[in-house]
């Protein structure tokens, strides 16, 4: 998952607090091992080599498909799970290398949910496309080990991969999850509290993730269309939803809305922390 | 046009993850618990009314809550009571002793005692019995539109003996303001109609003229006491806007503006008045049917406060200012004190203060005589001496202990005790106990 | 006379409101008015009861709500 992954149960038996850390310890590595593009021998390396041929999916990595195809339409092609080929040329590493047009022009072909065949649980794409559910598995994993936590158990459960956090159920007596926001300028210490009683909490931003030339800030988070960082995009922003996924989704939205991400977020009638 | 699909991402993007996730029913019933007061379930209560054992009322009601889906939900409400004693009618008070005597209290408060039974009454004829039973069916179906906007409406019919109601009500609640605000505004419309036994008397026309008295005003026709024989029917319109807040974490306020207009028959056809004399020594000669104007126009102002200082205290006030086209001006405070003794138990003190002025047209008699204090020199066209019309202070005090059975149902029972005061000394101070059971179960 | 009771009723409301200061709250903390003691009829029986009995002894009316319904009793 590239990052800490964190589960806590509100439970007085060790065995109950043994099984649920177990399926939520095999859950997030066969999400993990799943669709994780670094794997030689998934779906995701299937579709990424498949040099386009026609590749059949099952039922579970239909349903993603379906979801990203939805985000794509939703965000008006904002969010497209073809992106990531841009990492090629934008190395965010906090340095002042940033590309030049024609090196992200090249790149631009390659991307596009559009050009993508996608029907009757068989993918089709041109040669040289290459689809990442980075931006939607952490959030994923964890609602979906959510589920399978309060399936089995009324224990209260929160999971945190990450920052990306579902909650099975108020905590013992009702009371809320209290959870911290982290200070984007000083990680040891937090800005906002935030109490969930039930749902997700999610954050997208670019904390570490950015580039800097001229004293313009560039963010990881790329426009697809033109294959150039999100123009004014706010630095952070966390959302609380119903589920996890639904958190870092409207949260993404919101950064590619970039200085509208505020009014954006207003709209969609949710709470969340905006930081610029 | 990126706003207007802005508004449904939300939506759209909880429709598309509930399908990733293959949501299982209990996301619905997450929902369900959001939702904290509407939840599917019966209420019954049990209730008795005694006025100084003068009369009793025994009332018996039944409310049903049913969510019919996430935006629907139904409400039914039933209730049964009957009614049985004896209250004023609006002539003058007296008591009756032993030896048929009758006092009398005057103008100025004081007791005046006649030597005989010169009324020639052997009842305390300053009050009428009753006997009366009530059914009363409401129905309500709320629609929510969309998660900030809800829209309510109502029906309702009621019964009795001699009285018949039906209502029609509507109104709609808006949240803005990050759901911190909502703003509400209503209607109802009320079809009454009155039949009283013997018909509905001519206002302000004589009920009956005292053989003995021999002094009789010029205007006071004794012969030609007619009746007519039509039910009395009255429109009212009730019309309410309101906006609560929630002020900060432990406080929430409500403000209401409420107004109503009544057409039609407004006049109550059992009350009357009486006609003194000084040569009675302050007793009645005759007696009027009372008249209330035709219409009525009523305002009121009203504040409502709950504040929960801590997990176990909850306090809610609230103030109503009153005033009406006929005069009447009214204040009430009411307010609750609730402190959770243990975790399933509660007790709650409530105070209750109700004080209003008279109507314009308000007189507790009037008199025959030139001199005297409420002299009408002609037969007075609009009069009442109902004392509910008159200066009042209601004042209650009343304890109550509730106790959680289970998660889905919690009984209480409340005990109260009302005090009415007449200002205008001509009645005596009235105490009413009120007891109640209730009983709420989900189904 | 309704002037000055309408005066005293202002400055009450204002001392109650500035008493107690005004805070936008947050959706997570809504716990504490979700609470049954914190709703604005928390026992609607017992509200339609007193509704009810007041009504019929007093000139006033209304206030809360619409659509209850007439009677005869007043």
């Amino acid at each position: 998952m590239a990052s800490g992954c964190e589960i806590l149960i509100e439970t007085s038996s060790k065995s109950i607090a043994k099984k649920i850390t177990s399926i939520a310890q095999n859950e997030a590595m066969r999400i993990e091992h799943k669709f994780s593009r670094y794997k030689k021998n998934n779906i995701v390396y299937q579709i990424n080599s498949a040099n386009g041929e026609k590749v059949s999916v099952d039922d579970e990595t239909a349903r993603l498909l379906d979801y990203a195809s939805h985000c794509y339409e939703l965000s008006n092609g904002l969010f497209d799970i073809t992106s990531g080929v841009l990492r090629e040329v934008w190395k965010f590493d906090g340095s002042s290398n940033i590309p030049n047009e024609k090196e992200v022009d090249a790149i631009l072909p390659r991307i596009g949910w559009d050009k993508v065949n996608w029907k009757n649980k068989t993918l089709k794409m041109q040669p040289g496309m290459q689809i990442d559910f980075g931006g939607l598995g952490k959030e994923y994993a964890v609602d979906r080990t959510a589920s399978l936590i309060k399936n089995k158990y009324e224990t209260p459960a929160l999971i945190n991969y990450g920052g990306d956090i579902s909650v099975t159920s108020p905590r013992q007596n009702g009371r809320p999850w209290e959870i911290g926001l982290q200070n984007p300028d000083n990680t040891q210490s937090a800005i906002a509290k935030v109490e969930l009683f039930k749902g997700g909490v999610a954050t997208s931003g670019d904390l570490n993730r950015y580039l800097v030339k001229n004293n313009i800030r560039y963010t990881h988070i790329l426009n697809p269309k033109t294959g150039w960082p999100i123009d004014r995009a706010p630095r952070q922003v966390t959302v609380l939803a119903d589920t996890c996924i639904d958190a870092g989704m409207l949260s993404t939205f919101a950064i590619l809305q970039g200085e509208n991400a505020e009014s954006f977020l207003a709209q969609q009638n949710v709470e969340s922390r905006i930081i610029y | 046009m990126q706003l207007k699909k802005s508004q449904s991402i939300k939506q759209k993007l909880a429709l598309a993850s509930s399908a990733l996730l293959l949501a299982t029913p209990s996301i619905s019933a997450e929902k369900k618990e959001a939702k904290i007061t509407d939840v599917d379930k019966i209420g019954i209560s049990q209730l008795y009314y005694t006025e100084e054992e003068r009369v009793t009322v025994n009332k018996t009601q039944v409310l049903i809550n049913k969510e019919i889906n996430e935006s629907n939900l139904v409400k039914f409400n039933y209730v049964y009571d009957t009614m049985s004693g004896a209250s004023p009618n609006g002539r003058i008070y007296s008591v009756i002793s032993d030896d048929n005597s009758i006092t009398y209290t005057t103008a100025s408060g004081s007791a005046n005692t006649v030597a005989n039974n010169s009324s020639g009454e052997g009842i305390e004829a300053w009050k009428t019995s009753f006997e009366d039973t009530r059914k009363a069916y409401n129905a309500e179906w709320e629609h929510e539109f969309f998660r900030t906007f809800k829209g309510v409406v109502g029906g309702g019919y009621s019964t009795e003996n001699d009285y018949e109601s039906k209502t029609f009500s509507g109104k709609f609640l808006l949240d803005v303001n990050q759901r911190r605000t909502t703003v509400t505004a209503g209607m109802s419309v009320s079809l009454d109609t009155v039949s009283p036994f013997g018909g509905v008397p001519e206002g302000s026309s004589v009920l009956t003229c005292h053989e003995f008295a021999a002094f009789r005003p010029t205007w006071l026709e004794c012969d030609n006491i007619k009746t007519i024989f039509a039910p009395g029917d009255k429109v009212v319109k009730d019309y309410l806007i309101g906006v609560t807040q929630v002020w900060n974490r432990r406080t929430l306020m409500q403000f209401n503006f409420a107004f109503s207009t009544e057409d039609g028959y407004l006049t109550d056809p059992y009350k009357q008045v009486s006609l003194v004399s000084s040569e009675l020594d302050g007793g009645e000669l005759a007696v009027l049917h009372e008249k209330r104007p035709d219409t009525r126009n009523t305002q009121s102002l009203f504040y409502k406060v709950i504040h929960v200082p801590t997990d176990k205290i909850g306090l809610r006030g609230s103030y109503r200012l009153y005033w009406d086209d006929w005069g009447v001006i009214a204040h009430t405070f009411n307010s609750h004190i609730r402190y959770d003794l243990l975790s399933k138990v509660y007790v709650q003190a409530h105070g209750r203060l109700h004080w209003q002025g008279a109507a314009d047209f308000f007189q507790p008699y009037v008199g025959a005589d030139s001199g005297s204090l409420y002299h009408s020199s002609s037969r007075p066209n609009i009069i009442s001496a109902d004392s509910r019309l008159g200066e009042l202070a209601n004042i209650t005090a009343g304890i109550k202990l509730g106790i959680k059975i289970n998660k889905d149902s919690n009984a209480s029972i409340r005990i109260e005790k009302l005090q009415t005061r007449y200002d205008n000394k001509l009645l005596p101070q009235l105490e009413t106990l009120i007891t109640q059971f209730n009983l709420y179960f989900k189904f | 006379m309704i002037k000055i009771k309408i005066i005293i009723t202002a400055l009450l409301t204002t001392f109650i409101l500035s008493s107690c200061a005004y805070e936008p709250v947050k959706p997570w903390h809504r716990d504490v008015l979700s609470k049954e003691m914190a709703q604005l009829i928390p026992d609607p029986l017992e509200n339609e009861s007193d509704e009810h009995i007041y009504f019929s002894k007093e000139a006033a009316k209304g206030g809360q709500g619409v659509g209850g319904g007439g009677c005869g009793c007043n």
